[in-house]
């Protein structure tokens, strides 16, 4: 009775390691280094646990226009392009000071126009920020403004 | 005169392959990762003073594109399905931190609109995703 031969298989590891290193130098040339995001954080108006006394804040309204123009209390300041901000960061500087004097919290309510982009909010966020004021709210955040 | 002997280095192929691998699996995964971010094409603004946190757990992740179009996580939502899914959350895991990954383009209303939602889900604090500059 004849046996059947069967041919022996053997792992070729050349072409493998050649294409294991194409593969590699695909993902490397086309992956990108993912930043990591950042946090703004801001507490909605209403929900602040309550102290047994009850100051009332020093409120400014910054309202950011439908072409970026910045408006704090009716003045305008800064050019709408601007990204810096310089002296909406310098009034926000001195008003916060003023506000430490007096043993007050400095309270900004931000009103948003519809048309206003997400990155002039974050803006003018980063100003308040800047300036050390952490009382921020939105008007309209809880449907009672505007 | 003797004569120094040198010994023969050998190019060791067992160890390289199994680095050439690993850093494969690596990448293909990193690859596939930062793909799944991408499924939102949303570009978060840019801001000196944002931190990265330590701590991402406990929020609740809003997405809003350029167009204005809010996303629960992946999932595009109205604003209603957003309200209902939010005051669920709460209720089940307070306190309710959101984090909104709005586009830098993103119209002013649809942030005030989500702001309004979050608060009367009532959420504690909202988190804007930005990139640092």
């Amino acid at each position: 009775m004849r046996r059947t031969e069967h041919p022996q298989i053997e792992l070729q590891i050349a072409p493998m390691i050649d294409v294991c290193f194409l593969l590699l130098f695909f993902y490397i040339l086309t992956s990108k280094p993912v930043k990591p995001e950042a946090d703004m954080s801001m507490t909605l108006p209403g929900t602040v646990a309550q102290e047994e006394s009850l100051d009332i804040p020093d409120e400014q309204r910054i309202a950011i226009q439908d072409n970026g123009q910045i408006v704090l209390n009716d003045l305008s300041l800064d050019r709408p392009d601007d990204r810096q901000l310089p002296a909406l960061l310098a009034t926000l500087k001195r008003f916060k000071e003023s506000s430490d004097a007096n043993k007050s919290q400095a309270l900004i309510t931000v009103d948003v126009s519809d048309g206003a982009v997400h990155q002039r909010v974050v803006d003018v966020l980063n100003a308040c920020a800047e300036a050390g004021i952490q009382g921020v709210t939105f008007a309209g955040a809880t449907g009672e403004e505007e | 005169m003797r004569r120094v002997h040198h010994d023969e280095v050998g190019l060791q192929i067992a160890p390289m392959i199994d680095v050439t691998l690993l850093l494969l699996f690596f990448f293909m995964l990193a690859g596939k990762i930062t793909k799944g971010e991408k499924l939102l094409d949303i570009k978060v603004p840019l801001a000196a003073t944002g931190r990265v946190p330590v701590d991402e757990g406990d929020r609740d992740v809003v997405n809003i594109d350029e167009n204005g179009q809010i996303y629960s996580g992946s999932l595009p939502v109205t604003s209603k399905e957003l309200t209902a899914h939010l005051k669920q959350r709460f209720k089940d895991y307070p306190p309710l931190k959101l984090y909104v990954r709005a586009d830098s383009a993103t119209p002013g209303k649809k942030i005030k609109e989500v702001m309004a939602i979050a608060s009367e889900s009532g959420a504690i604090e909202v988190i804007f995703g930005v990139l640092q500059k």
